[in-house]
């Protein structure tokens, strides 16, 4: 729905069950400000910590051919899932993201459910960048106190999110900017014979497990670019959506390949990885480890101060997005529809935004920081399911590219998408070897969600009328889904 | 030096509690309505 919406007397009176057209189009909603490099710091924000961590493990699983293979197959996925969610996006332009587009193209079922996975994907994230931010300023100060520091930083990115969108992302696109500036400052410092490199531990360590390895190694791919569909859920509050969302997106891609090649690079280059269980393969800081290996002291201070401000980025970008499909799930009643209130001085949702912060804390000092990160990672990969399955649906209901319905017309659709969902399957097929236990639960979880909500919004679709919520024609099965 | 190290946490917690303070009475204060545009 276009439009966000502002507490008042119809949306209290408005029953579950009916579509909440009328209202969200007479209100205020979120404000539209904001600009291409505020997706890209959104998108690259939220992901650019998978370059700086948790990717190596890749190298304890398969080796140094393992993690190549890995950053491919999810660099392709990747690649082909934003090229759908830039499609999706710009031609929507609505807040929830990917549940938006479930919601619009496949079902209510399936919008519940990738609402709620996308919500619990950045909110777990948010509260493992808030744990490693805490464990960050103990290992520089060891008095410090994990529970304290990680307290202060969701409160304060919950601060700054709750005052602002465009003060939230631009401080988003220097922290990123910084962090993506030392991997490239440290590459080329390297290259350019700086310190030297080993490239003996390329073979060293090539494929340590064999082919079952280089299976297994995919399951940490995603960490080169887990998140970066999330660049889209900002499109509702861009000032030019068609034009920002895409070239936003694309442009973070493109700084995610770039960075992930950069850093396996230089990281097997610098890193003994010839022992899995040794090294780089279980490394907890794996750039800022090779920095210190370089043995140059202003590259360890770059590479510790962008592993401290990707992380810190990564927070406040899941801020952003966790709350956006809350507000975007609340607004259709798939939660309480309280959350949807827009502040009328700063407009941004700000229950939505406040709500992030309890549910934060909670996964933080839950303990299982490695459970919550994989909860994550599952709930991710069954939204790269269903976005490129949302861009299928997209393409069969509206067949014909006029620019009014579709501003970005990716290429080579649907077999993309075909694909994505493809490689998405397999990976997920992947976290049997360690998480099979989460991933059941996660998929029961969600199998349970989607018939909750299918039930209770399964005469949803039947009242919409695309042409005043979205000012687009009718789909090409419209008559079915009006009977 | 621990008693030092004490005032610091102590400290952290504090500007943490503030923050979270301000944005709960805000959002109290719009709910209400008192806060306009």
């Amino acid at each position: 729905m276009a439009g966000g919406v502002i507490d008042s007397p119809e949306i209290s009176a408005h029953k579950k069950s009916e579509p909440l057209v009328e209202e969200a189009t007479e209100s205020p909603g979120l404000v539209k400000t904001l600009r291409p490099y505020h997706v890209w710091a959104l998108g690259v924000g939220i992901v650019l910590v998978g370059e700086y961590m948790g990717w190596n493990f890749t190298i304890a699983k398969g080796g140094v051919l393992g993690a190549l293979l890995a950053m491919l197959v999810a660099g392709t996925m990747y690649v082909m899932i934003s090229l759908c969610a830039s499609e999706l996006g710009s031609a929507t332009k609505l807040a929830g993201g990917p549940y938006d587009w479930a919601r619009l193209f496949i079902g209510p079922g399936a919008a519940g459910s990738v609402g709620l996975a996308v919500y619990m994907e950045f909110i777990a994230l948010e509260a493992a960048d808030a744990i490693v931010v805490a464990f960050i300023a103990q290992e520089i100060f060891p008095e410090l106190q994990v529970l304290p520091v990680t307290l202060l930083v969701i409160a304060t990115l919950t601060f700054i999110n709750y005052r602002g969108v465009v003060a939230a992302l631009t401080l988003n696109f220097f922290m990123t900017a910084i962090a993506f500036i030392a991997i490239i400052l440290f590459f080329f410092s390297g290259t350019f014979g700086a310190f030297e490199l080993h490239p003996e531990n390329l073979f060293q360590g090539a494929v340590p497990n064999g082919l079952i390895g280089l299976f297994a190694a995919l399951q940490f791919g995603p960490w080169f670019f887990l998140g970066i569909e999330g660049a889209a859920m900002c499109a509702e509050e861009c000032k030019k959506p068609s034009r920002a969302v895409p070239l936003g997106q694309q442009a973070g891609m493109i700084t995610l390949l770039v960075g992930a090649a950069m850093t396996l690079f230089v990281c097997t280059m610098l890193l003994d990885s010839s022992v899995p269980a040794e090294g780089l393969g279980v490394s907890v800081y794996p750039l800022f480890e090779a920095a210190q290996a370089s043995g140059l002291t202003i590259l360890i201070a770059l590479l510790a101060l962008g592993t401290l401000l990707t992380c810190l980025s990564s927070a406040n970008g899941c801020v952003c997005d966790s709350s956006r499909s809350w507000f975007a799930l609340s607004r259709d009643h798939f939660v309480s529809n309280w959350f949807s209130s827009v502040h009328p001085k700063y407009q941004t949702p700000y229950k939505a935004v406040i709500f992030t912060m309890p549910i934060a804390i909670a996964f933080a000092f839950s303990g299982y920081l490695d459970q919550v990160i994989t909860f994550s990672i599952v709930s991710g990969l069954l939204c790269y399911v269903l976005i490129p399955f949302s861009l299928i649906r997209f393409r069969k209901m509206f067949p014909s590219h006029i620019s009014k319905v579709r501003p970005f017309v990716s290429p080579l659709q649907p077999w993309i998408a075909w694909f994505a969902m493809a490689i998405a399957i397999v990976i997920m097929s992947t976290l049997f070897w360690g998480y099979r236990y989460n991933l059941l639960f996660a998929l029961v979880f969600y199998l349970i969600a989607y018939f909750y909500f299918h039930n209770k919004h399964k005469k949803y679709m039947k009242h919409f009328d695309w042409q005043k919520e979205m000012d687009w024609p009718n789909p090409s099965h419209h008559e079915v889904s009006k009977e | 030096m621990d008693g030092y190290w004490t005032i610091i946490n102590g400290v952290i917690y504090l500007l943490a509690f503030i923050l979270i303070g301000w944005v709960l009475l805000d959002a109290s204060k719009v709910a209400k309505g008192l806060k306009k545009r």
